[in-house]
């Protein structure tokens, strides 16, 4: 998914007729419209909170196929020949309720894989799907992961074909696919008559450059431009959505990604100046400005660097699924990547995702208190956790958390904007976009049992 | 090849020796609601036979030279006979004239054993198979050795489905069978297996089909309680929770409903026990001390070790620190050299003194402690006290220097005691009482420090002389700072104590267990304790006063120059006050600097 995409603006130029005119099967119409979600490595099934009902359809990814070895390496070795090796992973014990899973195998080696590793793909599937059967997990089939280069569509397609002849009867394949793919003159055509569905991704279009000004991660798309040229194979496809973030560092000596860092790193730090944007698919751009040297973690900054966090917004999701409804017969739905880790910041909560898509309804929920007994003998002491339905809200939100009985002194966690505001009132100040969804403000300390509400939300 | 592999197996294996071998922080456990939860127990604490002689080998395991069937068969089995080729060998064994009843038993019971070798949890019939032959074994059988191993194999039957409370029943039952030929060591590891270290859900959900039996619902109430640390666990995103407690409603209930069960007097010893524990457990220590109250002064159980050890947790978590005190003293008397509850007790006792104020007893036992008394900790207990810094914060700053006199006045003979010495010489020296510092150094063996106290006494005395005119009295007072400068961490250091890792203990700002009070008594004792302990410290400011008084002169410029030296050699990141000693040196660089402006 997130790799090698090719430039969308020569994609969009190119296409003229769709991609490749051989001939293709085609397939039946889709029944119904579906909402599901990617489950990647590192998702955790708890993102779910606040979410009923089981979700439609999770591609959970289960595998790899290939290595994903460094250029040095290929370079220090031109006869090397790539190995291609199948890894599977039993599906989580974590996973989403879902009503169909996929399964998903990720290509990290470069180029497509060869057709003899169909047949070891294929037996690693079986294995997958004989524990998710044992589970009483519904598997539709396999979706393939593979950037492929357009112009090696044709090995693609060879490829999917072999594999067909070697999965279990009733198997579907279906695959990601890049939206370069079907410019004039590919042998898309002939790929996706090899699937049972395809998913176009519209998000990482760009390709990564660290002194782009204008970074995006979604990508703006018309259904009246891309919706008859998908649906001219008459083969059932959805459509990839992203709900995920980044964010890089743009300091004077280097640009790059980082990771383990979140916007409330900076918010509470008055060090750092915001400034907010939009990029073109209205995703939400947070932009710190570090006014002194500073750490942020094991990250230092100089005054004038600059954190950029580029974040799924909420309104965009639910302009992207309005297109894909609008695209054609043969659109299945939409497929969002991905389902957060444990109290991700950067993606967005799977229950607020599907009420944009219009998928669940939207429930307005207010924050609430987690108290935890500490392990205090001599006092009695509680860890405090603020459930924060709006992690990424725009504005400040402040709250009052009120204790029935005085507190002997609280201790907050570090960077938690949390203070004692008298003997029974803990003020906690949540800036601007510098919330998580689970925060563990401190630990309160009193002599005597006693017990906390949220007096005021504001 | 092999050196290629070596350096990462030697990289790993280091890595791991360094991640099991992490480093100890721990403080004042005694202000752990988990420290004072019951003993764990496990299956050796449920034997109350001795380990009986070997009663030879197992069926099959016998002699197999010869050509007997029976031989053959033994021989078969000791090489692990194929499942579908097994029967005619046993069928052959059981074929043959002349066998002993003995040896016909042992046919039968390799029979089964051949068939439970073969089965598995994906392959149960097997199993299932086995256990009806060994059923049917036991119904016929004479032999009190083949029985035993018989019923021992069920058990392990019974582990390999899944049933844990009937594999573990047998193994109970068997560990005090006088006619049982399975060692105990093989008992108690098999229940360590079958239960692990609480019995897990399983055991939560099947806990009434221990009351068949007071000793079984004794061990499945006990395992059930065993404690646990205080981690946080998240039942999702949103749901974190903290130590899983036992079902205490439902281990009331059960306890109350089968009280026939404990109709004796060990019974009633034996329900009481459970019912403290299992209070205790839940954080109920108020009934733990209900139940406690109810038992007979005369009854056997008052001497119980884990008895005195949960009434004096009950009233420590009550904050009956008094209350307490004696409980704990008649525990640590009465456990034996090395048994955890003795190193509890002694712990415990350093709680209770720290909450009544009583200094010289908390040195006792946090130095009993420190000197070998934490041998036994592990098995039985959930903590982890090695660190030593609750004795070494007691002598280096908690308890006052009358108190540490007392205590020599009172334990001068002490296994340890030099360490109170040491320590009290060294807060003596920060007090600037080096005569009485010299002479505690030399009786403890510390000539080196014995000497630096003997010269700082009379740079001391030099350096507060009245008869001296201002110059002479500043030359005298920046030879002592130098003295303090030149000899950093060796003279108010306590280097017996601490053994580098000092930054560790100093935690009384971010621990939540105290109260206010405690809180801040103990963080002003900790920044009192960075503040005398550094002699840069200290010679900086005699040094500054020196520059206030002497002015732009020679001396003053000297006494400027070396508590620059002083305040940059400060590591700051352990002693804190980092803006004050900025400043100070910006302000000492400056007011040299200008001192030659002002001369030019």
């Amino acid at each position: 998914m997130p790799g090698v995409r090719m430039v969308w603006r020569i994609a969009i130029a190119a296409i003229i007729c769709g991609g490749g005119c051989g001939r293709f099967e085609t397939g039946p119409r889709p029944k119904g419209w579906t909402t599901g979600f990617w489950f990647w490595q590192g998702s955790h099934g708890s993102g779910g909170t606040g979410i009923n009902n089981p979700v439609d359809v999770l591609y959970c990814q289960t595998g790899t196929i290939g290595a994903r070895l460094g250029p040095s390496v290929r370079e220090a070795w031109p006869g090397w020949k790539e190995p291609w090796p199948v890894h599977e992973n039993l599906l989580p014990e974590n996973l989403p309720s879902a009503r169909e899973y996929w399964l998903v195998f990720r290509a990290e080696g470069p180029g497509i894989p060869p057709v003899r590793v169909a047949a070891e793909l294929a037996r690693k599937v079986a294995i997958v799907q004989a524990d998710a059967r044992r589970r009483r997990l519904t598997v539709a089939g396999i979706q393939l992961d593979v950037d492929s280069p357009t112009r090696a569509l044709s090995d693609y397609a060879a490829f999917l074909r072999e594999l067909r002849k070697h999965l279990a009867p009733g198997v579907q394949i279906s695959m990601t696919a890049l939206l370069d793919w079907f410019r004039r003159g590919t042998s898309i055509a002939e790929v996706v008559g090899a699937v049972d569905e395809f998913v176009p991704q519209f998000y990482d279009v760009q390709e990564w450059n660290p002194y782009s000004g204008g970074y995006a991660i979604a990508a703006r798309f018309d259904a009246s431009q891309w919706g008859p040229i998908f649906d001219r194979y008459q083969k059932r496809y959805r459509i990839g959505i992203s709900t995920f973030g980044r964010a890089r560092l743009l300091a004077h000596l280097e640009t790059r990604m980082i990771q383990d860092i979140e916007p409330l790193d900076f918010a509470v730090n008055p060090v750092f100046k915001l400034e907010t944007l939009r990029t073109e698919a209205r995703e939400l751009r947070l932009r710190y400005r570090a006014t002194a040297d500073a750490w942020v973690g094991y990250h230092r900054f100089g005054a004038g660097d600059l954190v950029e966090f580029t974040l799924p917004a909420l309104e965009a999701i639910g302009a992207a699924v309005s297109q894909a409804r609008a695209m054609g017969n043969y659109c299945a739905g939409v497929v969002f990547f991905r389902w957060p880790a444990f109290n991700e910041v950067l993606t967005l909560p799977p229950a607020d995702v599907l009420a944009a898509a219009g998928a669940a309804p939207s429930v307005k929920r207010l924050a609430e208190l987690r108290v935890v007994e500490g392990d205090c003998a001599a006092v009695h002491c509680v860890d405090i956790f603020l459930v924060n339905p709006h992690p990424l809200a725009a504005k400040p939100i402040s709250i009052v958390i009120a204790s029935s009985s005085e507190l002997e002194y609280f201790l907050p966690r570090d960077r938690m904007p949390v203070r004692m505001s008298g003997p029974t009132r803990l003020q906690v100040s949540v800036p601007a976009y510098g919330g998580r969804t689970l925060m563990q403000l401190g630990r309160a300390v009193s002599l005597g049992r006693a017990e906390f509400r949220i007096e005021e939300e504001r | 090849m092999k050196r290629l592999l070596s350096w990462p197996c030697g990289l790993l294996l280091g890595l791991g020796l360094a991640g099991a071998c992490g480093f100890d922080a721990t403080l004042r456990e005694y202000l752990n609601t988990h420290f004072w939860l019951p003993f764990r127990k496990g299956g050796s604490q449920f034997a109350n036979r001795a380990e009986l002689p070997s009663a030879g080998p197992y069926a099959g395991m016998g002699r197999a030279d010869g050509e007997t069937p029976l031989a053959k068969l033994r021989l078969a089995y000791q090489h692990g006979a194929e499942c579908a080729g097994a029967t005619k060998i046993v069928e052959a064994a059981r074929a043959m004239p002349g066998l002993t009843p003995v040896d016909r038993e042992e046919v039968d019971l390799i029979d089964a054993k051949i068939d439970m070798r073969c089965g598995s949890i994906e392959h149960p019939e097997s199993l299932r198979r086995a256990k009806d032959k060994l059923t049917a074994f036991l119904k016929k059988a004479r032999s009190a050795a083949l029985r035993s191993e018989a019923r021992g194999w069920i058990a392990y039957i019974h582990y390999s489905l899944g049933d844990q409370t009937a594999a573990g029943k047998i193994y109970l039952d068997e560990l005090n069978r006088k006619d049982t030929i399975l060692s105990r060591e093989t008992l108690t590891n098999s229940l360590r297996m079958t239960y692990r270290s609480d019995g897990g859900p399983k055991l939560r959900e099947h806990l009434a089909e221990y009351f068949d039996t007071a000793e079984h619902a004794a061990f499945a109430i006990q395992l059930v309680t065993n404690p646990h640390s205080g981690r946080i666990y998240y039942e999702d995103i949103t749901h974190p929770v903290s130590k899983d407690a036992p079902p205490y409603d439902r281990i009331k209930t059960l306890l109350q409903r089968n009280g026939k069960l404990f109709q004796t007097e060990q019974g009633a010893q034996t329900l009481a026990t459970l019912g403290i524990r299992s209070a205790l457990r839940a954080g109920d220590p108020a009934a733990a001390l209900t139940i406690a109250a109810n038992v007979p002064v005369q009854a056997a159980v008052q001497r119980d070790l884990d008895f005195l050890w949960m009434t004096a947790s009950a009233n420590f978590l009550s904050k009956n620190y008094s209350a307490a005190e004696p409980i704990l003293l008649r525990l640590f008397r009465s456990s034996p050299r090395g048994a955890p509850s003795k190193w509890s007790a002694a712990h415990a006792l350093c709680g209770v003194y720290q909450k009544t104020g009583n200094a010289v007893e908390q040195i006792r036992y946090a130095l009993w402690l420190g000197t070998g008394g934490n041998e036994a900790v592990g098995e039985q207990s959930v903590n982890w006290v090695f660190s030593g810094f609750d004795l070494a914060l007691l002598l280096d700053t908690q308890a006052s220097i009358q108190a540490l006199r007392d205590f020599l006045a009172k334990y001068p003979s002490v296994p340890g005691v030099d360490l109170v010495k040491y320590g009290l010489a060294v807060r003596l020296a920060r007090e600037n009482q080096y005569d009485e510092a010299t002479q505690l150094y030399q009786s403890v063996g510390a000539p080196q420090r014995s000497a630096r106290m003997k010269r700082l006494a009379d740079l001391y005395r030099e350096s507060t002389r009245e008869d001296l005119s201002q110059p002479q009295l500043l030359a005298a007072k920046h030879t002592f700072a130098a003295y303090l400068e030149a000899n950093a961490d060796r003279t108010y250091f306590n280097n017996r104590l601490w053994s580098g890792f000092q930054r560790g203990a100093l935690q009384a700002n971010t621990d939540s267990r105290l109260t206010k009070a405690e809180r801040e008594k103990l963080s002003a004792g900790e920044r009192k304790l960075k503040d005398d302990q550094e002699e840069l410290w200290r010679a900086h400011l005699i040094l500054r006063e020196i520059v206030r008084e002497a002015g732009p002169s020679e001396i003053g410029r000297r006494a400027a120059r070396l508590a620059i030296r002083c305040v940059r050699r400060i590591n700051t990141d352990r002693f804190g006050r980092a803006e004050e000693i900025r400043q100070a040196d910006i302000q000492l660089t400056v007011w040299l600097a200008r001192s030659y402006g002002a001369k030019r």
